[in-house]
């Protein structure tokens, strides 16, 4: 017997040690984790292939790029996270760009709203977002279709107004607050990072963001629990569209001007960050700093490509790619037991 | 205090008697098919009043001309949909397929180039639907990353811009841009897709199996229906014909541009659930996607004729998407509405 023991307790020392290893190997594997993961891996790739991206410049044009991608993620991550989805998001952004354009001073007229016509063109993206709440709630209409006639109403709307030519913007706090750096940090980073900090209070520390949570965990025992759905999916898909109008606005105070393309091709960027960051489609898991750090690996995957001279259109393929791989990686399979 | 909460309660009170009167319409035994004849009838009657240019053979054709790659992309809309999925490629595809078409006449293959273009959107469709069935996917899903993956192959065969056909392939146009005893060769081409797609809908196990699918997943599966194999085969079906609206679009244009087929998604989709195609599956197929594309067309004549923009055709049919659905939804299939 005690010859046996000591062997015993040898075995089980090393089954400790390999159920750690396997346990911290699922966890790299598997969300934000594996997202950083992947990010810092195709960083040091990249690198490697061409020095060049290794310099402080690189670093910053990645910021600058993330930056617009993540408040998009933002906006995307309180709808997905309810376990709906937003496909208006190119709709919302142009809509608010175009709006910006015209009230902010242009050369188009003489208008001079400054940040009043900022905060208006938010309202406006933010109604956007609330019709689209509206319609999916109480007409009960699937929120894919529903937005994807928003994006459709919206774009068209935008482009009604818009007349052809980019309206070019002259007000100086936007284009302070998107093309400026402050001590060498791009300001429009810096906006973002706001913006991800009151995206992150909504989300723990208000009643919405919990709830937000709850409706994506399980709609039917929200339903059951007396949560009162309609209202705050409303105020999800009004928060969304609020982002989507932030990142419209950004984007157009980066061009320097307003076009109704600001948005084009961003829906499938916005959902890849969000997806790569770890937050699941069917809802209820996930959050914004996740998002944060899948729009921060786009980046990083867009502007390494760049450096490898790899075509930009490619990219668009490569997006597709990786929305596919992320999201069956990411599946939570046991909520969806027939897959539509 | 008092006015306001009646107010409010009047208010509450008519959005639930509009609803409960829809689905005292979709219980009711009118068909469908009937109702939508009629609403195209008052279309054309409508747009008659407004100009009467819009009753002359002259428009009738190019209404139809113009109907006719809606109509052929509604068609392969009209599979997935049917199978109570979405296909959200097709647009993606049509533009591939266009990339593609070109870059295989330059190639010089001749009119082999036509039939290799629609298998790539074949492909492509294919692809879409194996990675939905293999993967567990949800296909609006998996048809956003494939128009993705579309598009960006399409954008690198053309470089991002617009290619033209050389005077020497011109003469490959003529099968889309003839006509045949005064009528233009395309509409006898989405005819005969049509009448293809209506005979694999309706008299063959494939279009069977397809509405068994629709109506219920998890019943088909039980039954024995191969549910894997037929929604592969679906989705591929949906790439072809996308595919081959892309041809139609740009032998029609002579030119490959592309951005063409952006705003067709949503006309996709549109034709599709205006047509009485529920979203939720089951219930519809091409007959009805052939009076939706016909409506569709006509509203969209009218409002060229009326000379409204076309970006407010946009947003009309943004309305009718969702009007559409909101009419056509088979609320006892989903419980919850995501």
């Amino acid at each position: 017997m005690k010859e046996k023991n000591p062997n015993n307790k040898k075995r089980l020392n090393f089954h400790r040690l390999f159920s750690k290893l396997d346990v911290f190997i699922k966890l790299c594997l598997t969300g934000p984790l594996r997202t950083i993961f992947v990010g810092v891996v195709i960083y040091l790739v990249t690198g490697f292939l061409n020095p060049r991206f290794f310099t402080v410049r690189s670093l910053i044009l990645i910021a600058k790029q993330s930056s617009i991608l993540s408040v998009i993620g933002l906006g995307l991550t309180f709808v997905i996270l309810a376990g709906c989805i937003d496909l208006s998001v190119e709709g919302v952004m142009a809509i608010s760009a175009i709006a910006c354009s015209f009230l902010v001073s242009n050369v188009r007229n003489s208008n001079d709203f400054g940040l009043i016509g900022i905060f208006l063109a938010l309202l406006l993206a933010s109604f956007v977002g609330f019709l689209n709440g509206v319609i999916h709630t109480k007409v009960k209409i699937p929120s894919i279709i529903t937005t994807l006639g928003m994006w459709f109403i919206a774009r068209g709307t935008a482009v009604v107004l818009y007349g052809g030519y980019p309206i070019r913007v002259k007000d100086s706090l936007l284009l302070y607050l998107t093309k400026e750096s402050t001590l060498g940090f791009p300001n429009i980073s810096i906006v973002t990072l706001v913006m991800v900090i009151l995206a992150f209070f909504l989300e723990k520390f208000t009643i919405l963001g919990r709830y937000t949570y709850v409706i994506g965990g399980g709609e039917e025992k929200a339903k059951l629990a007396g949560v009162p759905i309609d209202k705050y999916k409303i105020g999800i898909f009004t928060i969304a569209g609020f982002f989507f109008g932030a990142a419209g606005i950004l984007n157009t105070g980066r061009i320097g001007s307003g076009t109704a393309r600001v948005g084009d091709g961003t829906l499938l960027q916005g959902i890849a960050a969000v997806v790569m960051g770890g937050t699941a489609l069917t809802g209820g898991t996930g959050g914004v700093f996740r998002t944060l750090i899948g729009a921060i690996t786009i980046a990083v995957v867009n502007n390494g490509m760049l450096i490898l001279g790899v075509s930009p259109y490619i990219q668009q393929a490569v997006m597709g790619v990786i929305i596919i791989i992320a999201v069956a990686t990411n599946l939570d399979r046991t909520k969806i037991s027939l897959l539509k | 205090m008092n006015n306001k909460k009646r107010l409010k309660n009047f208010k509450k009170l008519n959005t639930q008697t509009l609803l409960s009167q829809v689905i005292a319409f979709q219980k009711s035994k009118v068909s469908p098919n009937i109702i939508l004849v009629l609403v195209l009838m008052l279309v054309c009657a409508v747009m008659a009043i407004i100009n009467p240019i819009f009753l002359s053979t002259a428009n009738a054709i190019i209404i139809l001309t113009e109907f006719s790659v809606i109509f052929v992309l509604g068609i392969g809309e009209t599979f997935p949909i049917l199978m109570g999925g979405i296909d959200l490629s097709v647009a993606g595809v049509a533009t591939l397929s266009t990339m593609a078409v070109l870059q295989l006449l330059n190639l010089g293959l001749g009119y082999l180039a036509f039939p290799i273009a629609v298998a790539i959107g074949a492909g492509m469709g294919f692809l879409t639907g194996v990675i939905h069935v293999k993967g567990k996917l949800p296909s609006f899903l998996v048809s956003l990353g494939t128009m993705g993956i579309s598009m960006g192959i399409a954008y690198t065969l053309c470089h991002g811009m617009p290619l033209n056909m050389s005077p020497e392939q011109l003469h490959y146009r003529e099968w889309v841009i003839g006509s045949f005893f005064g009528v233009p060769n395309i509409i006898l081409n989405a005819f005969i897709v049509f009448f293809i797609c209506f005979f694999l809908e309706r008299y063959t196990r494939f279009g069977r199996y397809i509405k068994a699918i629709g109506a219920g997943e998890k019943v088909a599966r039980l039954s024995g229906v191969p549910v894997d194999k037929y929604k592969i085969l679906g989705f591929a079906l949906c790439g072809a014909c996308a595919g081959l609206a892309g041809i139609l679009l740009t032998m029609r244009l002579s030119v490959g541009s592309p951005r063409s087929a952006e705003p067709m998604l949503l006309t996709a989709i549109a034709v599709v659930v205006l047509g009485g195609t529920s979203i939720t599956g089951g219930i519809g197929g091409v007959p009805r996607t052939l009076i939706g594309a016909l409506i569709i067309s006509v509203i969209r004549n009218g409002m060229t004729i009326g000379d409204i923009g076309v970006f407010y055709q946009q947003i009309i049919e943004g309305i009718i998407v969702i009007a559409a659905v909101a009419g056509t939804l088979d609320r006892s299939k989903i419980p919850i509405i995501k």
